[in-house]
This record gives structure tokens, sequence and C-alpha cells, in this order.
């Protein structure tokens, strides 16, 4: 089956007074319809903006290359009306931080509303009767009031599920969920990944999934993607990648993570604007060896996923 | 967010609405006989009595009221409602001939009854009343066209006073007073504008123009802006000192005419204190005499609008001693006297000193004066050691700097606008115990001796003489330094016809006329 | 949010209060000797004896300590008694009510001016970041904070009235008369008001809420009328408030260049004059306006963000 999107060569550079900054660099990821794949790893490493290049929601100072086809087209190539159709209709952002990503001075309804006339040409009442349904559906208590309140009156899980809310209201082919679950408490978090889980499941949507939440990208997704300094590093079935990590990096993630220990990684992530030579995480990678500060190892295939180590 | 547009904007459109209702008067038709006078500051009404003075009053009055006698352009008094006069030999009773083809606006008939009545008006209501009222006794009607008014005491310069525009002759008519003058109030509109009409009785013959205007532009460079743009047609007080490239622009421009007359009415000098500090030495204070090159300080400040001064009195007044000697630049004597007067530049700084104290000075100016004045002085003092520190005060704080003798220089800006004779500014500044206020400034017995003498003679030589004295003897004690005279500069549209301004009169626009 | 406006209502009048009393004192504490003060603004300097001034002292109650004589004035104007003019003799009422229409209009125009300016302006500047009209308007913003009104004024007067004979020189009239006088005014506000546009509407674009405005498809134009704008006025709004203070000041200066017949005008005079019953009179009106603007920016402040709103109402 052809993937409903398929990103190659991709490479996202911010130009800065502090210099080049390598966000992404030759990424290729293929999303098939129907599925989920999660793109994780820490925060910084670039997955969020591997997210907004694809929707081209990146200020102006970034350059984006390569390709980004969806549906057989160009994303990077289509012009900023052609875009804009895109966006919301096609392709449905459900951004992170959900306390900054609603605007504080229009009532939450009008927010999901106009994303509703707009997409499905509803008239003002309908959208508003439509509104109430959906956040029903995603399990929000008492929608008709809430429609009618500003978002600082909401709470966290409130207000993404307001944003998913208006994600959905396009009914998009492909939604890219950046970090759904960033700064929710465990309660929220269940009950936005229940919301998730809903809005794959039930309605069969294709989904990126950007998360440093090892444990939602295991409950949602099918496949996953491991990012460090901008590059990907493991790829493969969600299984494999959280059962069977073969990269460093991937099993330093999961050890770390909460139920496994809570062990970190030593070191911090390497600023995108220096980074390393040879293979980007030697710096912090316990198996690391002279050569690997020397050669940048390519992504290899192996078994059906990919894995960027020079021990494989 | 679009209801806060609308709001917005229907705000701005009932906004905007509300301007061009209020405006849409539009631009009125244009009345051609029509003369336009800029005037500097709004009048407080058409009462002498009560009214004061405002910067432009005597342009509206001249128009509107008449005087007995008035101050020709070669500075001589002159008859306007009064024939002829005569004083008795005591100098007590004056007495005045008068017109008997005059009527006021209001159709009465202008008489010896008429002028007794002004004056009695005049007196009138003010907490300060005007000040030649306090000097009569009686009015007499002596009959119908001859008035005597008798005086407490000797007023020598009663006729001269007589010209000063606040002794107006008028008739009240409905609690307004009425003149006979060539023109009638019309519309005061407060802060915007008068109106005047032409008087068809006027006594010497139906003016020209229609309507007379006066503008109220507070702003100088605004009035010489709208001469310019043709939006009005004469502006009488010029303030030439710092409007100098202006007027040099101004009189390349075709369309104005600018008539400057030299003028002794308007003069800067410095005075020093007497009382107290260096200048209390009679050296010091010729010495800041002989360093100051008042021709330099009049080439810079007003060019060629004025005239360099000598004496207290400019040349050209009736006063003035044509030979006088004054303290013409001279750095030499400076440092003579200085060092006379035991100031030494005993540490070779440049500054001088005296037991161990530089000579520093204080002058004080306000902010209406010309502060380049100062600035030259300063300048020019520095060059004999004296170094100058510049105090710009507000009026009042002046006044009380003055006062206190809290200064060393003062510049001084007089306007001698109370009538044909100067006597007032000499009796108050330079005669003992007439005024509190000039305490610190130069008095000494020959000069009140001589001030006293000024209001009890009479005749016309003599008076002369004694105020050349008056000012010899200011020069021998060196009690100020004087600096220039400013022209007074009347500017003009040249469609403006047959029209002689003179200091301060406007009466004569009656015979002018505008040029299609 | 009426509780709200009644306690601005009750500060207001403390406010009034306290600028009355110190403008009193500063009047009285400024050098010089008000009685002779008045006298010469009355009848002129040349001959006025000290007996003169004496009488005036007498007779307008300034030999009194200044205690005495504000709370005279307070209690007469708490009884609506403005007194009369020490100068003119006319009531301050009268006086002001006479000239105030005409500097409110002034006041309003300029700020229209400005504000059709300077919004726009602002916005096609945050807008289009870094081009020519971002930086011709950011130029044109530094030259008119820079720029004194008197300068500016005569400037225009120049260009507009004596060399195209487009508006009169100056003068009170209908619209043609308030152009310049309302741009020289208007401009300096107007600067400020650009810049605060430009830089609030950028910081606004950055905003996260935004992005999902641009992710939900929405178009550019709806983007920056129905999300960016309301956001990046509030602060917009706040500095208009605080401006017109800035714009009543400004009067003073554009009304004596333009002959505008205003309250400006009248308030040099009366503090040259010292016509302490004057000076009273226009600085509780300016006060009074100032306050009252302050009073509406933040009662559109309420509006425009409704976290404030809602502070309010719990």
């Amino acid at each position: 089956m052809a993937a409903l999107l398929s990103i190659q060569k991709l490479r996202t550079i911010f130009y800065t007074e502090k210099g080049r900054v390598k966000a992404a660099d030759d990424i290729n990821l293929d999303i098939a319809e129907g599925k989920t794949v999660g793109l994780i790893g820490e925060t910084g490493c670039g997955k969020s903006v591997l997210g907004l290049s694809i929707l081209r929601l990146l200020p102006r100072n970034a350059g984006i290359e390569g390709k980004i086809c969806y549906k057989g087209q160009d994303i990077l190539r289509l012009s900023g009306e052609q875009i804009r159709r895109l966006r919301g209709k096609e392709i449905a952002l459900i951004p992170q931080s959900p306390s900054t990503s609603l605007n504080p001075v229009l009532k939450t309804g009008v927010q999901i509303t106009e994303a509703l006339q707009l997409h499905q040409k509803l008239a003002r009442e309908e959208a508003w009767k439509a509104a109430v349904e959906m956040l029903q559906s995603f399990n929000l208590p008492d929608p008709e009031r809430r429609v009618k309140e500003y978002p600082h009156q909401l709470s966290g899980g409130m207000k993404q599920r307001i944003l998913a809310a208006i994600g959905m209201a396009g009914k998009p082919s492909l939604i890219i969920a950046d970090e759904p679950t960033k700064g929710l408490d465990a309660i929220i978090r269940i009950q936005v990944v229940e919301v998730l889980h809903h809005l794959t499941k039930k309605t069969g949507a294709t989904m990126l999934l950007i998360t440093h939440d090892l444990k939602v990208a295991a409950g949602l997704c099918d496949e996953i993607a491991v990012m460090y300094a901008g590059e990907i590093v493991e790829h493969g079935p969600a299984e494999e990648v959280l059962g069977h990590p073969r990269h460093p990096y991937t099993m330093g993630l999961l050890a770390s993570s909460p139920n496994n220990g809570l062990k970190p990684i030593r070191g911090c992530s390497p600023s995108l604007i220096n980074l390393p030579a040879g293979c980007k995480f030697h710096p912090r990678c316990g198996k690391a060896r002279e050569i690997c500060a020397k050669k940048h190892p390519p992504l290899v295939t192996k078994n059906g996923s990919q894995v960027r180590c020079i021990f494989h | 967010m679009r209801k806060v547009l609308k709001a917005i904007g229907l705000i701005c459109c009932l906004a905007a609405i509300s301007l061009a209702v209020s405006g849409c008067s539009g631009k009125s038709e244009e009345i051609k006989n029509e003369l336009r006078i800029a005037l500097p500051d709004d009048v407080r009404g058409f009462d002498p009595s009560t009214s004061g003075y405002t910067s432009g009053i005597w342009d509206v009055y001249s128009l509107l009221y008449d005087r007995l006698v008035i101050e020709d352009r070669n500075k001589q008094v002159v008859a306007q409602l009064a024939k002829s006069w005569e004083v008795s030999d005591d100098g007590l009773t004056w007495t005045f001939h008068l017109r008997e083809d005059v009527e006021f606006t209001s159709g009465t008939k202008f008489n010896a009854a008429a002028v007794k009545a002004s004056f009695e008006f005049l007196k009138g209501k003010s907490i300060c009343p005007v000040p030649l009222t306090t000097k009569i006794k009686s009015i007499e009607v002596a009959d119908d066209y001859t008035v005597k008014f008798v005086l407490n005491r000797p007023h020598a310069p009663f006729l001269a006073d007589l010209t000063d525009m606040r002794y107006p002759i008028l008739a009240v008519n409905d609690g307004q007073p009425v003149g006979t003058g060539p023109y009638i109030l019309k519309e005061w509109i407060k802060g915007k504008e008068i109106v005047l009409v032409k008087n068809e009785r006027y006594w010497k013959g139906v003016p020209i123009i229609d309507r007379i205007v006066f503008k109220i532009i507070p702003d100088p460079h605004t009035r010489s802006l709208a001469l310019e743009a043709g939006e009005i047609d004469l502006i009488t007080c010029y303030g030439s000192p710092n409007l100098k490239e202006e007027l040099q622009r101004l009189q390349k421009n075709p369309q104005t005419v600018v008539d400057t007359i030299h003028n002794w009415k308007v003069g800067h000098h410095l005075v020093f204190n007497y009382k107290k500090g260096p200048f209390s030495d009679a050296r010091a204070r010729k010495a800041v005499s002989y360093a100051i090159d008042a021709q330099k300080v009049k080439e810079n400040i007003v060019g060629k609008y004025g005239i360099t001064g000598v004496a207290h009195l400019s040349p050209l007044s009736p006063f003035a001693k044509p030979d006088i000697k004054g303290y013409a630049c001279n750095l030499e004597q400076a440092k003579n006297y200085l060092s006379e007067a035991g100031w030494k530049d005993s540490n070779n700084d440049g500054a001088l000193d005296k037991n161990g104290k530089p000579f520093r000075v204080k002058l004080v100016i306000t902010k209406d004066d010309i502060a380049a004045i100062a600035e030259m002085a300063q300048s020019q003092l520095q060059k004999v050691g004296v170094e100058v520190e510049i105090q710009v005060l507000e009026r009042g704080a002046q006044q009380k700097a003055i006062e206190e003798g809290n200064f060393d220089l003062a510049l001084f800006t007089r306007i001698y606008c109370s009538g044909a004779d100067p006597h007032l500014h000499f009796r108050q500044i330079y005669r003992s115990g007439a005024d509190e206020r000039y305490g610190y400034i130069f008095k000494n017995n020959e000069l009140d001796d001589l001030i006293n003498k000024l209001y009890t003679t009479l005749d016309n030589q003599e008076r002369v003489k004694v105020y050349q004295r008056i000012q010899e003897v200011l020069l021998e004690n060196a009690a100020a330094v004087y600096l220039f005279y400013e022209d007074h500069v009347t500017l003009y549209n040249r469609r403006l016809k047959n029209f002689d301004p003179f200091s301060g009169e406007l009466s004569t626009l009656w015979q002018a006329y505008l040029e299609k | 949010m009426l509780k709200c406006i009644a306690r601005r209502l009750v500060l207001m009048i403390v406010v009034v209060l306290g600028v009355t009393m110190m403008t009193f004192s500063i009047m009285h504490l400024a050098p010089g000797d008000p009685a002779e003060m008045i006298a010469i603004a009355k009848y002129g300097m040349e001959d006025l004896t000290q007996e003169d001034i004496e009488r005036i002292r007498k007779a307008e109650g300034l030999d009194a300590p200044v205690y005495v004589q504000y709370a005279k004035w307070l209690s007469h104007t708490a009884r609506g008694d403005f007194g009369r003019s020490l100068i003119t003799g006319e009531p301050v009422l009268e006086e002001i009510w006479y000239r105030f229409p005409a500097t409110l209009k002034l006041a309003l125009a300029a700020m229209m001016v400005s504000l059709f300016i300077a919004v726009p302006v602002g916005i096609i500047s945050a807008l289009r970041q870094y081009s020519l009209i971002d930086y011709l308007s950011m130029t044109g913003a530094l030259i008119g904070v820079c720029m004194p009104n008197f300068w500016l004024g005569l400037l225009l007067i120049l260009l507009f009235s004596v060399y195209l004979g487009l508006f009169p020189v100056c003068g009170y009239g209908g619209l043609r008369h308030i152009v310049l006088p309302a741009l020289t005014l208007g401009t300096g506000m107007a600067a400020i008001v650009t810049r605060l546009t430009r830089s609030s509407m950028l910081e606004v674009l950055k905003q996260d809420y935004i992005t999902t405005a641009r992710a939900k498809g929405l178009s550019e134009k709806k983007i920056i009328t129905d999300h960016a704008l309301k956001n990046a006025f509030i602060p917009v709004i706040t500095v208009i408030g605080l401006q017109f203070g800035h714009l009543l000041e400004g009067t003073v200066i554009v009304e004596t260049i333009f002959a505008w017949p205003g309250v400006g005008k009248l308030l040099v005079d009366s503090i040259f004059a010292r016509d302490f019953a004057l000076i009273q009179g226009c600085v509780l009106i300016f006060a009074v306006i100032f306050v009252i603007v302050n009073l509406l920016v933040d009662i559109s402040y309420v509006y425009l963000d409704p976290k404030i709103r809602y502070e309010k109402e719990h």
C-alpha cells in the first residue's frame, strides 16, 4: 500500500543570529494510511519541527529542503493558498502546550466552530451544535457550558480536548499530534490518550504522534521512529522498537522511563548548531568506540526495521 | 472581535460626522473690502477702565476710540479731538478746546460734558484706577466745547500722558463704551477674532475699508506665515529681535511690505546691583560698560532693524542728548578700571580675582528675554576676565531676585507704552523710595531732584535739558549698560495702500484702501 | 463591573483632589509675588505701584495662608462655584466651557489621525517585517517621536499652507482648519502607537495560538483580524490611554501655534498671569478628562481581555 505521507531527504534548517540550526537532517519517513506512527525523542531533538515542517508552519527563518509527498503531491512545492487548503482539511495539527495554543481572547466554541464552518461549510448554529457533540464524544463534561467559556477558565485536559476537537473539525486524513500529553498530569494524560485512541481506532485516521512519552507511544502506535539530534536513529514496528531496541539511544530512552527505573542517559543532548562529528550520539553512548567519533553511520534496514548505528 | 471593530468604527464615524457638521460652514464668502489684522493676544473686553493691557490691544482701541491728543510719527504731541490747549502758569489747570464736528458712534454729540463723563468713567470701578485719573482734582465744563482739568499738583507730562491709549474719550451706551473712532465694534468671538465695521459718521470722513477683522494669532512665526499665505494683511507689533532671519525672508517676498520705523520705545539694557556685590564699586561698573560692545550685540540680534544704545533714551527720542558721551567698547579701559578696582589675575588662569575670590557675577534674565543678548554679554565679559553666570528665570522670579538684591546684573527690556513722555520709567526705577521693588538699582540725590523736576518743569526746552542731565548722571555713574533699541516693524500686504503706520497707531487706516 | 467602576470613580475624586492640591501649592510656591504677577498681567508693568499690588492682594484674598486659600477654593468648588478669573473677572467655568469644545475637537481629531495612521501602518510593518515599508514606517515613527510639536507645526504650515495653499495657516473653523493642528498633535502619538502596534503584533504572531489558527487552515486575513488584532490591541489600548495625557499637554503648544482657541492656550496664559482660579479650573478639567479616558481604557481593556473580566467578576 502506498504511503499517505512520504517524507524524503527532509532537511530543516533555522537561520538564526547564532548560526544555522539543523533541526532535522536527512529524514526519510513513510506513514501508511490508517497507521499511527510515533515519533519519539528528547525535547529539542527536532521532532516537533518535523511535524510543523509537514504543515509548513515554521517561522520565516526556517528553510526546508527535500520532499514531503502527501497523496502524491509534494507539499513543499505547493503555493501558499494550496497549502492553506490542505491545512485542517487534509492534515490537521493537534498542537503541543494546550495552555498557549488556544487564543486567550476568544471563546473556545468560536475557535472550534470557525474550523467547522470553514471545512464542513456548516451554518453558525449547526457548527455550534457540532462542536458540542464533538466535545461530548471526547468525554468533556458539560460541553454546552465549556464552549461559552474562555481558555483560561478550562483545565489543561479540557483545553487539550478543545484542541483535539479543532484538529478533528475538518475530518482530516492525517493528524499530526504534537506532544499531546506534554505537561499533563497522570489522570488527564489517560484521558487524552483515550481521546487519541478514540480518534485513531474508531475513525481510522492516520496519525503522526510526536511524543517523548514512551508509554503513550506504546499504547497508541503501530510504528515508532526514534529521533536524536535531528536524525532518525531507529525506526520499526512499535513492538520491535520498544521490545527489542537496537540503537543505544533507544535503549537509554527506555531505561530512563519511569517504569524501568528512571535511569537517565548521561550527558545532555547536543546543541543543534554545533553537532558532534561522526555518530551524533557518541559522546553520550556507553558503547562508543573511536570510530564512532569519525564515521557518521547510515540508516541500515534489517528485518523490516531501520537503525543508525555502526554496530548493526 | 467584529463587535469591537464595529464599535470603534461607529465611534470614529460619529466623531468624524460631528467634526464635519461643526465645520460645515466651510469656506465663507470672501468679503472683498475687508482688512485682516493679526492680533497677538485676545483682548479682555473693550472697556479701557477694566480691560487692562494685552498685547495689541492699543491697535484695536486706536480704531474704536479717539483721544484728545495723540503722538505723531515725528514723536510730537498733536491734536485729535482737542483743537488746541493751554496750561496755566502754575501748571495746575489744563484747558482744552474741542472739535465741534464729532459724534460718538451711538449718535451722541461729543462735547466738553462728554469728556468729563468719559474721564469719570475711566476713573471707574477698577481696583487699580488708571493712573492719570488720580492726579486730576476736578474736571470743569467751561462751555460746550471747552473743558478744564484741574490737577492736584503740577504734572508737567500731563499732555504727553493724554496720548496714552488708556485715556480714550468714550461715551457709555447701554452699558457698553462707544467711541468716536473710524470703526465700530461689531462682533467679538473670544479667542478667535474681533470684527469691526466702518463708522459712517467718522468726523474725518467715511473710511474706505468696510470691515476690519482682528484675528487672534498668538505665535509670532504663525503670524508671519499667515501674512505670507495671504490670510492676514497686516502685522503691527512685529517683534523683530528673535525673528531677524524671518524678517529678511519676508522682505524678499514681493507680496509684503516691511515698514520699519526707528523706535525709542523698546530698549534693552543691563542694570547693575548698585548696593551689593562687585558692582557697588563704580569702577567695576565702568569696566563692564567699556567691555561690552553694544554695536556688536545689536548687529547680532536685530541687524539693521534697530539702533545701538548709548544713553538711556534712544538718539531718536525728543529727549535725547545728541552729543552725549557714552562708553564705546574699549577693552584697555575696561582692564584699567578693573585693576584699579583691585581685580587681578593673580593665578594666571585668565579669570580675575580679588582676595582669592574669582570675579564671578550672576546675570538674571527672564524666559521672555532674548537669551542671545545675555550670552553675548557673557562672552564679551569673559574676554576681560569676568565670569558671568546666566540665570534664566520666570518673570516673577526675576522680579523677586531684583527686589531682594539677589543678582549682579539684570537684563531689562523696557516698553514705554504710556504716551509720549518716558517719565514713568525713570521715576519708578531710579528715584529713591518710589518703588521698593527696585531698591538695589542705582539711586542718588541729584537724580532724585532731576526726576522730581520732570513733573514741575512745564517748558519743553527745559524738560529736554532735565532729561539730558538725567541721562548724563546715569552714564557718569555707569548705572546701566545700554545695548540697543528695537525698531518698530509693521508688515503688510502690498494690496494695502495709502497706509501710514506709525508707532502704535492704526487710526490712519481710515483713509487706507485695498487694491484689487 | 459596576462595582469596579464605582470604585474607580471614588479613586478619581482622590486623584483629582491630589492634582488640584499639588497645582495650588506649586503655583503658590513658585518664585515671584502672585499679587504682583496678577497686577502685571492685568495692567501692564509700567506704572504699577506697590499700593496697587497690595490692593490686589487684599481683594483676591492672597494675603491668607496657602492652605486657607486652598480650603476656600475647595469649598467653593465643591458647591459648583469655580470662582471668577482673577484677570478677566469672567466666571472660570464659563471661560473653560467656552474653550473646551475646541480642545476636545482637536484632541479627538489628533487621536483619530494618529490611530488611523498608526494602527494600519503598525500592522503592515509587523506583517511585512524587514520590508521596505517596515523600514520606512519605522524611520518615520522615529522622526515622529523626536520632532517637537512647534517645529513640526511650522513645517506643516510652511508646506501645506504657504507653498501649496491647501489648508489655512491657522484659525478655528471648519474641517480644513483642523487638519494641520490635528496632524501636528497626532504625530507624536502616532509614532509611538505605530511602534507599539508593530511590536505587539509581532509578539502576537509568534504565539502558539496563531500557529493553531494557521493549522486550522484559516486565511491569513482571518488570522490577523480574528485572532491577532484583539490580542495585539491590549497593550496598544493601554498606551493610548496614557498617551492621551501627552495629547492634552501637546494642545498647549499646538493651540498657540495654530491660534486655536482652546483650554491649552488658556492654561498657559493663566499660569503666566498666576490666575489661580483659572489654573485650578483648567487643571481640574484636564485631570478629570485624563482620569475618565483612563477609566474608558480600563473598561475597554476588560472588554478585550476576558481574563481581567472574569477575575473582576469572581
